[in-house]
């Protein structure tokens, strides 16, 4: 048995080994509940519910989102478009629910792709300090220096526009953001007790890293991932709505912002209803991102001052998220 | 004498001042706007100023100038201002008639010959007298391979441009020619000084340089990017055309929302051709009047133009297929709000229109035969034909223009409904705009979208700028003897009936071997506010000296 999975069962509550499989699904949503807050279930449920839509989109869009219909332009809601029509007679209920595929699967690679780079850089200079760390720190420095926006514009004038460029340009600009927040972690970890322990038992490095730190700084990874995820479906929708990364005819939340020319016209779902889903999904993000990594509420949004109580049952969830230190 | 466009500010992070905006405007619920010709065909300016200004600020189009040599682009911008600094030969009138300019009278003795009679007022703006050695000089520049000038074939039947007397140019043609006169009243005929142009070489026209001409205005400053004005010239030759207002500012407005704020808000006074997106808004400006043309109140013709004859679009068939399929008057009436008109021949009515009536009777009964609904199914059964079911067409078209969006995704809609595959890619405006220059650049695909234009309405011209082996705007390398022997004699012939008779020809050939698909033709679109007036109601603004009649009302 490791030091982790020895943490693990140690800091888990009571409830965690009871018995029946109903028992632990009732406990795990218990101690989601308690660790995301109301406004973090909030989100994640709003989050989950458009990741479904997008996954079933063909099921549950009411049309082809390419379909046109010249004499439907600019129709207002009916039964036939439920939330009218865009300027060339496109159902917009259907575009958005498509949109959400694009609008979501950018975002997601591109923080994949960041994390899948950024986690052995910073878990390399944390382990090994020195002048590795210092390289690493620095590469991390010149990237984080490079606006993500620019970067991308750039790839885009090289390669021509489209949702490839943009991700990759953008990726390599996410590395730092959220390779920094890893490296800060992991130097933490690193001196911890623990550690040493399983370096004298003689696990390796890349075994420790992987299967110990790694995993006790998952809640701080997945918070700035969330965070990074909405910052980057902000960016790729900006540069959407500038014609550089998704495409015409492909529906995107982005490239549907940019329809002026409804505005223009005083037509004004067209473009309000993706920005408010971008809106919702960056809000979500953020909030959710922030109960994973274990911020809480600043003490000027609080309604009123917590009780002991409660402060201590904080201060409890957070031992347990913070992990297995034996 | 293509149009790219725009691209839009960026914003999407301020979607919340998107939300204030939409809600601002409130919800209409359906039909469209519509729009409906405020002015007759025989209006041609607006109503003429009675006092001058002391300084105008102008709409200069969607970019700013890439230079300021009169010959280097023909596009809106450079068009739009540039005849005020580099005056023509000629002056076109806002009725599309030659008048005299620097060139006090012309004559053809011969189909071969044009004889040009110089004013002997005529200074630049140093001071210095315009010779027939300057005339000569301005106009072979045009046949000057290091100039590139975008006029140039224009001059493809020109075999000499002389000096045949101290102010009398002469020029020569290889064969019979009655419409290169047109030329010498758009940039094509700009006159510079030798001197200056030549001390300079290639720093000629650029924005720190600039140029010395003999118009009405004079560049007093251009930032290259978002600012150009225009100075009265204190030393014009010609009182009766001096410039009303003593500085004119032009900016460079590519979104189309700002365009509309600008105008309605009074921080711009006018512009011509505006996005047709705009109308909704300056319709109802209460600082200023929208002015919409009729069918045919300019030549501009919006087309998908064939970039190569192999691939997707190697069978005319399949070019028979989609310009069947093409819902045009759905497309007039949706994205242009009914500011434009189905085109069914590249030379529209705005090429004819206004032509004398035996020209005009033979243009429209040959239009009228073009005319024809859609027929998808009649479309589809062509690409079965053809052999074409399943293949790929790509289509390029400038991402930044709303209207081309628009146009490029219908057109991918109906490609698909016939059962082609067409692929449409969305091209930044510098990469769009080298696919008119660049063979390279056109080489990946099959087909781009284009807002054409000629100066001034000569169907024949039009014609032969693509569909000739000379034409500057031949893309396709489309060739057929039937066509350059019916535009040769076109051009050849003074009779306008006559000449119509050829044109509709060639038009006719055209018609089924499609080397260009025509879609829309715009209408007019100039916004004037109220504090100014003399504005052209027509297209003739393109390359000339526009701004010398606009002052107060």
């Amino acid at each position: 048995m490791t030091a982790s999975t020895l943490a693990t069962s140690s800091a888990a509550p009571p409830t965690r080994s009871a018995g029946p499989r109903s028992g632990r699904i009732r406990a795990t949503l218990t101690r989601a509940r308690t660790a995301l807050g109301p406004s973090g279930i909030v989100a994640a449920l709003f989050l989950l519910a458009v990741v479904v839509f997008a996954l079933i989109a063909p099921l549950v869009a009411p049309a082809d989102p390419n379909a046109q219909s010249l004499l439907d332009a600019y129709a207002g809601p009916s039964p036939e478009h439920l939330l009218g029509a865009d300027g060339i007679g496109r159902d917009i209920l259907s575009r958005l629910i498509y949109g959400s595929r694009t609008s979501l699967l950018g975002p997601a690679l591109v923080v994949l792709v960041a994390l899948a780079v950024g986690i052995p850089l910073a878990l390399a200079g944390a382990w090994y300090g020195g002048a590795v760390d210092a390289v690493v720190a620095r590469v991390f420095d010149l990237v984080y220096a490079l606006p993500g926006l620019l970067l991308a514009v750039l790839a885009v004038a090289l390669f021509g526009p489209g949702l490839t460029p943009a991700v990759v340009a953008l990726s390599i600009a996410y590395v730092p953001f959220l390779a920094r927040v890893v490296r800060a972690a992991a130097r933490q970890q690193r001196v911890s007790p623990y550690v040493d322990a399983l370096a004298v038992q003689g696990f390796g490095a890349a075994r420790i890293n992987v299967r110990h730190i790694l995993r006790n700084i998952t809640p701080v990874v997945l918070g700035q991932a969330a965070i990074a995820f909405g910052y980057a479906l902000l960016d790729l929708a900006s540069l959407s709505y500038l014609g550089l990364a998704v495409q015409a005819p492909t529906a995107d939340w982005g490239v549907m912002v940019s329809d002026t020319d409804a505005l223009m016209k005083g037509y004004w779902l067209p473009v309000v209803l993706p920005g408010l889903l971008i809106v919702a999904c960056v809000l979500s993000l953020t909030v959710l991102g922030s109960r994973i990594s274990g911020e809480r509420p600043q003490p000027y949004l609080r309604r009123r001052r917590p009780r002991p109580a409660q402060d201590q049952r904080r201060r409890a969830d957070r031992t347990s998220r913070s992990g297995d230190q034996p | 004498m293509h149009r790219s466009a725009r691209r839009f500010p960026l914003a999407v992070l301020s979607t919340l001042s998107l939300l204030a905006t939409a809600c601002s405007v409130g919800a209409h619920t359906g039909s469209s706007l519509g729009a409906t010709s405020n002015f007759s065909r025989s209006q041609v300016t607006t109503a003429p100023a009675k006092a001058g200004l002391a300084s105008l600020s102008w709409w200069g189009d969607y970019r700013a100038p890439y230079s300021l040599d009169p010959l280097k682009t023909a596009d809106y911008p450079e068009e739009t201002i540039l005849g005020n600094v580099c005056e023509p030969l000629l002056r076109t009138a806002a009725d599309y008639s030659l008048h005299p300019g620097i060139a006090k009278a012309w004559h053809q003795p011969d189909a071969t010959h044009l004889v040009l009679d110089l004013d002997p007022r005529v200074k630049f703006s140093d001071g210095r007298p315009v010779t027939a050695d300057d005339v000569v000089y301005s106009l072979k520049r045009n046949q000057d391979p290091a100039v590139a000038s975008n006029y140039a074939d224009s001059y493809t039947d020109v075999s000499s441009i002389e000096a045949s007397g101290a102010s009398q140019v002469t020029v020569s043609f290889t064969r019979p020619n009655y419409v290169f006169v047109h030329d010498l009243g758009i940039l094509a005929g700009a006159v510079v000084e030798k001197s200056f142009a030549a001390k300079h070489g290639q720093d000629f026209g650029t924005a720190a340089t600039g140029v010395m001409c003999a118009g009405p205005y004079t560049v007093a400053s251009f930032d290259g990017t978002n600012s150009l004005v225009l100075k009265r010239n204190p030393a014009y030759w010609d009182p009766s055309h001096a410039g009303k207002t003593d500085a004119v500012t032009f900016k460079f407005i590519a979104d189309p929302a700002a365009l509309a704020n600008a105008l309605s808000s009074g921080s711009l006074q006018g512009g011509f051709d505006l996005p047709a997106s705009a109308i909704a808004q300056l319709r109802t400006a209460k600082n200023g009047k929208l002015y919409v043309g009729a069918e045919g109140s300019t030549t501009q013709n919006i087309d998908l133009v064939a970039a190569r004859f192999s691939g997707g679009l190697a069978d005319a068939r399949v070019r028979q297929a989609l310009s069947l399929a093409i819902d045009r008057k759905g497309i007039a009436k949706t994205l242009f709000d009914g500011a434009a008109d189905p085109l069914y021949a590249v030379a529209g009515p705005g090429f004819w229109a206004d032509e004398p009536a035996a020209a005009r009777t033979a243009y429209s009964a040959a239009y009228g035969k073009l005319s024809t609904d859609p027929d998808p199914a009649k479309a589809s059964r062509l690409v079965k034909q053809a052999g074409a079911t399943g293949k790929q067409i790509t289509l390029a078209y400038a991402a930044g223009s709303l209207s081309s969006t628009q146009i490029a995704q219908v057109l991918q809609r109906t490609g698909d409904g016939i059962g082609l595959k067409m692929k449409i890619v969305g091209l930044p405006d510098q990469q769009y705009g080298s696919l008119f220059t660049d063979p390279k650049a056109r080489a990946g695909y099959d087909s781009f979208l284009t807002i054409n234009y000629l100066e001034f309405p000569e169907a024949a011209s039009m014609y032969a700028s693509y569909a000739t082996k000379s034409g500057a705007q031949n893309f396709n390398g489309y060739s057929d003897p039937r066509v350059e022997q019916a535009l040769a004699q076109a051009q050849g012939t003074q009779d306008r009936g006559r000449r119509a008779d050829y044109v509709a020809q060639a038009q006719q050939v055209l018609a089924t071997s499609l080397p260009w698909i025509p879609i829309v033709q715009p209408r007019a679109l100039l916004f004037q506010n109220d504090k100014v007036t003399g504005a052209p109601l027509t297209f003739s603004y393109m390359s000339n000296a526009w701004a010398a009649s606009v002052g107060a009302p």
